[in-house]
């Protein structure tokens, strides 16, 4: 007895997706696709810089906290924009805990503002310092949103994580630069001026990620 | 001393990733040559983490689509496993939530009793089977199919003339209409 002809999807399947398939221009690997990136950043800074100019006394600064405080800023932002390059590769996602653990360094960043020696600037009041906020969102806006357009190009299997990760990058380094022109280091308004929003803008980004970096597996 | 879990020759290995390059590059043959390949691993993957074959087959059937769509994200220089297995992980994962997901709409739908209330309540209450009637037809006919005749997906996708994505999707919504018909009024 001859088994009765069944339709079988998967072999359907795979002769629709064949009779589909057309040359396809091949990704720019994570690290290309970095360099490029960090062209576009540094154009960025070099721009922003120039335009708002830097705080008196800054090479005085660097050499106390101001220093390592830009240096880790910027480490945790560049390292970052490689992961969520990474992340849109299948098989090459970075684990959650390397997210985690610079959502933790902003975090102690935080702590370390809050708690640390309180720096008394006169003349200044919190509602003044309002420029920073905007300053920093627009410094990195450009690098945040080409990290997503080209996190999105790809096919990230985590999109929420690499939408962190992009933000983590260009705001991490947005806050640096934002170090190196505002003149103030009251605790009240690196923490209400300049951390706030890096917050906003992760947890932005964490949910524009989870909707529109995951797009792309529905055709 | 060779792992039990290595599944795969080295040449095997080679071979997905040169047939990978030429699917990157147009080429038909190498395509169905690739997914046959990888379907029949593919199922082996699942049948340790699903129960159910139908399940098997449909989540095999999104990875497809799946290397589909990311199949330019690949890299020639690097092996093609880990490319493919972490699109097989998500897409196991996806199904796992999805099935549990699903799992709550069919004990509320298979549940034929009104819902709890108090004796007044019951009596305005809405029973699945006048719920059900309420749905629109494609939905009610989609669940009909699946859950009272027993047939599979795709074999309900078939006498529907829909693709078995399609006929998921219906199933789908008629479960959330199916509850917010029962329990929408109550919250």
């Amino acid at each position: 007895m001859t088994e009765p002809e069944t339709y079988r999807p998967t072999e359907a399947l795979i002769a629709r997706l064949t009779a589909e398939v057309r040359p396809v221009r091949r990704s720019w690997s994570p690290s290309a696709r970095f360099l490029g990136w960090l062209a576009l950043e540094l154009v960025v800074l070099i721009a922003a810089l120039a335009g708002l100019g830097f705080r008196p006394g800054l090479a005085h600064d660097l050499g106390g906290v101001l220093g390592p405080e830009v240096a880790l800023l910027l480490g945790l932002g560049l390292v970052n924009a490689l992961l969520a390059l990474l992340a849109a590769v299948p098989g090459r996602e970075p684990s959650p805990a390397l997210a985690a653990a610079s959502v933790l360094g902003l975090l102690g960043l935080a702590v370390v503002y809050a708690f640390g020696p309180a720096i008394a600037q006169s003349g200044h009041q919190l509602g003044d310092g309002w420029p920073c906020a905007v300053r920093t969102i627009a410094v990195a806006a450009l690098p945040w949103l080409a990290l997503l357009v080209v996190v999105r190009r790809g096919a990230t299997l985590v999109p929420a994580r690499a939408g962190l990760l992009a933000a983590i990058a260009a705001f991490f380094v947005s806050a640096a630069a934002l170090r190196l022109v505002c003149p103030l280091d009251a605790r009240e308004h690196l923490l209400v001026w300049h951390m706030g929003p890096v917050a906003l803008g992760l947890v932005a980004s964490l949910v524009i990620g989870g909707r529109w970096l995951a797009r792309w597996r529905a055709g | 001393m060779t792992s039990r879990r290595q599944e795969l020759t080295d040449d095997a290995k080679d071979r997905r990733a040169r047939w990978m390059e030429q699917v990157q590059a147009g080429d038909q043959g190498a395509y169905r040559a690739l997914l046959e390949d990888v379907s029949a691993a593919l199922r082996a993957f699942l049948r340790r983490r699903i129960r159910d074959q139908q399940d098997v087959e449909d989540v095999v059937q999104e990875i497809l689509l799946t290397v589909h769509r990311a199949r330019h994200t690949y890299d020639p220089t690097r092996p093609f496993e880990p490319w493919l297995m972490a699109i097989a992980r998500h897409a196991a994962v996806d199904a796992f939530r999805r099935d549990r997901r699903r799992g709550r709409w069919e004990s509320l739908a298979a549940d034929d009793t009104p819902v709890e209330g108090s004796s007044e309540d019951r009596a305005g209450e809405l029973s699945v089977s006048t719920a059900l009637a309420d749905l629109p037809d494609n939905q009610r006919e989609a669940l009909e199919m699946v859950k009272l005749e027993g047939l599979s997906v795709e074999e309900a996708a078939a006498r529907s003339g829909v693709s078995p994505g399609a006929l998921r999707v219906r199933i789908h919504r008629g479960y959330r209409a199916l509850r917010a018909r029962l329990l929408g009024d109550r919250e």
